[in-house]
Order: C-alpha cells, then sequence, then structure tokens
C-alpha cells in the first residue's frame, strides 16, 4: 500500500499492520483445521502423527520444561548473534578498506556458509567442552555469514558522488568511514543482523542437540524427546522453536525499523532503495 | 603561454584516458578568468563531466599541465564547491546537518560560519528556516537540490562547479534556480563552471561558452555572452536569441 508524503509528494511505502498479522495468522489456523481434521477423519494414531490439539495438550503438560528449554536457548542465540554482528560488522570494515583484504579472505567467509553446521557443532564442542560457550560460539558461525555480506555491501555500496563530496572536503579515511560509510552502511547491517536471527536460534539447537543433556535447551529437549519417541511432546518442542526463530525475526525486524525511522527517517526497505 | 594576470584556471595540452580506452581528454586548452560565469556544453560522452573532475581536483590528468591562479594544480588544493546532478545529500542527517558536512571533513580545526550564517545561506538559496531540521527525504527534489547549492557555498569557495544540477527538475523549477545561481553567482563575485546539455540555460546564465566536442575534437568554440539586459526582458530580447542561434549553430557545424 503506497501513501503520497505531504512535503514532497513522493509515494511512501506504507505497512498495514493489521494485514501484515492477520493474514498470516489465517493461514495458520487453516492449516490446523486441515491438521485436525485430517488426523480425525483417518483416524491415525498419536503415536505415528499427533492431532495439533494433542501437541498443545502436550506443551502444556512440560510448559515449564519448555519455557526454560526456550529461555536458555534465546540466551545462547542471542549472545551469538551479538558476537556475530561484532565480528562480523568488523570484518566487513576490513573488506570495504582493502581489496586486497577482500579478494584474500572473501572465499574464507563463504566457507562459513557452505561448510554443514552438523560438522562444525561437534568440533566446536570436543574443543571447548559441553557446555554454554560451545553452543554460543555455534550461534554466532552461523549468524556470522549474512552480516559479513550485507554489511560489507553496504560499505561499499555508497555513491559516487558521496565519495566524490567526500574527496573535495578531504575526508580521512577514518572520516569517510564513520560519516558516510558506516552510516549508508546501516540498513544493510540490520537486515544482515534480521536474516542471521533466525540463523542463530538454529545455531544454538544445533549445538544444543550435540552437547545432549548437559544443557536445558530446545536442541538437547529435542533429542531427549526423540529418543522417548513421546511423538506429541517432540512436536510440542519443535512449534516453540519455530516460535522463539518467528519471534526473533520479528523483534529484530521492529528494533530495525524503530531505528532507521527514527534515526534516518526512513523504513528499512527505503533506506536500502 | 601563461598570462600575466594569474587566471583561475589555466590548461595546457591537457589529455585524460582511463585504463587503456581512447583519451576522453585529448590536447585540451582553455584559460578561466576569475569571476568568470562558463559554461561548457556539448554532446553526451564529449569529456564535459570528466573536465570539471579534472578542474575539481578529483580527477588526474595523464598528460598536460593545469594551473590554478598561477600554480601547479599538483601544489594546490583547489578551493572548489560541487554541486553534483543528484543533489548527493546525507539521508540520515537534517537540511543544517548536511550544511555542517564540510567543516566537521578533513585534517586540522575547521572554522565556518555559525548555525545563524547557515540559516542565512539557506535564506539565500531559497530554503526556510522551518526546513533546516528536515531530513532530505522530507524535502522536495527542488528543495533537495537549493541545498546541495547551499552546502557547495558553505566553505565560501573561490570555484562553484556544477554538474548538470538541474536536468532532473521541471522547467518552472529550473528558471527559479538558474535566477536563483545567477544572482548568487553575481553577489558573490565567484568563478562559476557549469556542465549542461541545455543550451538555453547556457545562454541564459554565462557569460562565456565553450563548445565541447568528443576527443580528439576538445574544445571547438569559445562563444561570448553578450548581457545587456537582466531578467525576464533578457529572455525575449533579440541579442538572447541571437546567442542562442549561435550556441547552435556551434554545436552543429562539427
Amino acid at each position: 500500500m503506497t501513501t503520497a508524503n505531504p512535503e514532497s509528494g513522493l509515494p511512501v511505502a506504507r505497512k498495514s499492520l493489521p494485514t501484515d498479522l492477520l493474514l498470516p495468522l489465517a493461514v495458520l489456523a487453516l492449516l490446523l483445521v486441515i491438521w485436525q481434521s485430517a488426523v480425525s477423519f483417518f483416524q491415525i494414531s498419536p503415536v505415528l502423527f499427533p492431532s495439533p490439539l494433542r501437541v498443545l495438550q502436550a506443551g502444556w503438560k512440560i510448559r515449564w520444561q519448555l519455557s526454560e528449554a526456550a529461555l536458555r536457548t534465546a540466551a545462547a542465540a542471542a549472545t551469538g548473534l551479538c558476537l556475530g554482528t561484532c565480528a562480523g560488522t568488523l570484518t566487513a570494515f576490513a573488506f570495504s578498506q582493502s581489496v586486497a583484504v577482500r579478494r584474500a579472505f572473501y572465499p574464507y567467509a563463504v566457507l562459513l556458509q557452505t561448510v554443514p553446521i552438523i560438522a562444525i557443532a561437534p568440533i566446536v564442542i570436543v574443543t571447548l567442552g559441553r557446555g554454554f560457550l560451545s553452543v554460543t560460539l555455534v550461534a554466532a558461525i552461523l549468524s556470522l555469514f549474512p552480516i559479513i555480506t550485507n554489511t560489507t555491501t553496504g560499505l561499499l555500496l555508497v555513491s559516487p558522488d558521496l565519495q566524490d563530496l567526500f574527496r573535495l572536503n578531504q575526508a580521512t579515511r577514518w572520516q569517510t568511514l564513520i560519516h558516510l560509510r558506516v552510516p549508508a552502511a546501516l540498513p544493510y547491517l540490520l537486515s544482515g543482523i534480521r536474516i542471521s536471527s533466525g540463523s542463530a536460534i538454529v545455531g544454538a539447537i544445533v549445538g544444543e542437540f550435540f552437547v545432549g543433556s548437559g544443557t536445558p535447551g530446545l536442541g538437547a529437549l529435542i533429542q531427549r524427546k526423540s529418543a522417548s519417541l513421546v511423538l506429541s511432546e517432540l512436536y510440542a518442542v519443535v512449534l516453540i522453536s519455530t516460535l522463539l526463530g518467528t519471534l526473533s525475526f520479528g523483534g529484530i525486524s521492529l528494533a530495525g525499523e524503530f531505528v532507521l525511522r527514527r534515526w534516518f527517517g526512513m523504513s528499512l526497505g527505503e533506506a536500502r532503495r | 603561454m601563461v598570462p600575466t594576470a594569474p587566471a583561475m584556471f589555466h590548461l595546457t595540452d591537457l589529455s585524460l584516458s582511463y585504463g587503456t580506452s581512447r583519451p576522453v581528454l585529448q590536447h585540451l586548452s582553455l584559460t578561466i578568468q576569475e569571476g568568470e560565469f562558463v559554461t561548457l556544453a556539448g554532446p553526451s560522452g564529449c569529456g564535459k563531466s570528466t573536465l570539471l573532475k579534472v578542474l575539481a581536483g578529483l580527477l588526474q590528468p595523464s598528460s598536460g599541465s593545469i594551473l590554478c591562479l598561477g600554480r601547479q594544480m599538483s601544489e594546490v588544493q583547489v578551493d572548489a564547491g560541487f554541486v553534483f546532478q543528484q543533489p548527493a545529500l546525507l539521508p540520515w542527517r537534517t537540511a543544517l546537518g548536511n550544511l555542517r558536512l564540510p567543516m566537521e571533513l578533513g585534517t586540522g580545526r575547521q572554522t565556518g560560519p555559525s548555525d545563524l550564517e547557515l540559516l542565512q545561506l539557506m535564506r539565500q538559496v531559497g530554503l526556510r528556516d522551518t526546513d533546516a531540521g528536515k531530513r532530505p527525504g522530507e524535502l522536495s527534489g527542488g528543495m533537495q537540490m537549493r541545498l546541495s547549492l547551499a552546502r557547495a557555498l558553505v566553505r565560501s569557495p573561490r570555484v562553484l562547479l556544477l554538474d548538470e544540477p538541474f536536468a532532473a527538475v521541471d522547467d518552472l523549477l529550473r528558471m527559479k534556480l538558474q535566477e536563483d545561481l545567477r544572482r548568487i553567482h553575481d553577489q558573490r563575485g565567484l568563478t562559476t563552471i557549469l556542465v549542461t546539455h541545455n543550451l538555453q540555460e547556457a545562454a541564459w546564465l554565462s557569460d562565456r561558452v565553450l563548445i565541447i566536442q568528443p576527443a580528439p575534437l576538445g574544445i571547438t568554440d569559445s562563444i561570448p555572452v553578450p548581457r545587456t539586459t537582466e531578467g525576464l526582458e533578457r529572455r525575449a530580447s533579440a541579442e538572447f536569441h541571437s546567442t542562442l542561434n549561435a550556441l547552435n549553430a556551434a554545436l552543429l557545424k562539427s
């Protein structure tokens, strides 16, 4: 939906929150109805495929266990995301300052994306031990790549006119970075963090899965529930994991929009245009 | 030959190529006196904008020499304000913040106008005090261009370089901006060098128009523009139309 800016007359994208929220919720409700109806109609055994009602009942039964696990996973993912954001941003700064550095190290950054996390997680755990630190590091590794690529793109994709303007005013490399490249890259960094927020949750869950019962996170819970074959509880854990990822993505999107509107007077989409 | 009174710019046998491609500028020589309003006009790809960037010190020529007020360009920092084709404003800064930018850049302590003087500068280019706190996204295209012009004047430069600044605005606004530009030039006695495709604009604003053709032709004509009348009267005058015809003929003859 678009509307016109009263000052400039330029079209401005306007989001409608009820539509943005209601449409996906309606789809979810429809899927749940189909799922419940299918299980009842075909009389599928709950041992093989539990109905949504049964999953909700199982989730309620283990709600304290689920809450604790979700909080633990969220803490590990958030710490990992912070670490990934710091490391990714610093790497992007280095990449933006030198073509040689970028060419030499970028292929290794791509490795972060291509090496399967189920291969990295056990290595990290063996090296650092079965604890919160290992889980956090796996989450950080998985969140690193989108932040590096997005931020590097933002730092380099500065208008040539603005670069000329800074050169004309004899701006130092530091001034160009601080006054031009970093603010210009902020929408890209926020976009990277948004993508990485989901990856960090996945990373934390995979890390906890390999750490096992040493940590009470969602990953360890998935492992335990798989082994005990209580499928309705396993589904409840998976549901909470998905919900955590969605909340994290949505929360960071909202925070990003707030930051951009507050400091830049524009939305994420407008800022990246 | 170097003129006795140092010219703002004196270019001798200047050439510039990007890498191994054919030269954009070839054996170009010209002199621009201090306080002159000179327009560079010519077809697309003839090197007008490139020449402007060379004069700003943003591009290094492959060969030839440039004297700026009698001194080699490599030894001096050109005191120039530059207006780009697009406003090139920082969208995260307010209008006043954009005006302050030039003072925040460079090494050493920068002195510049106070906020009150910046507001006065905004008024000079046709902006209101209430626009000072607005971000570029809240200003219209014409207002953004005015702000860009004001920013180029913040450091009180000796030279104002403009690269097709009014190409993207409508005719009415273009005329208003042209009036403002000429007034600022006359008030400040600025050396002003404008790049444009628009011959009407060239005839209206300039003291002299240089016709540039793609290399190896270079500058083919230097046409002085008489200014015996000003204002709307001038746009309708025979003198103005005669200048316009001369510019058209010069551009077409090559």
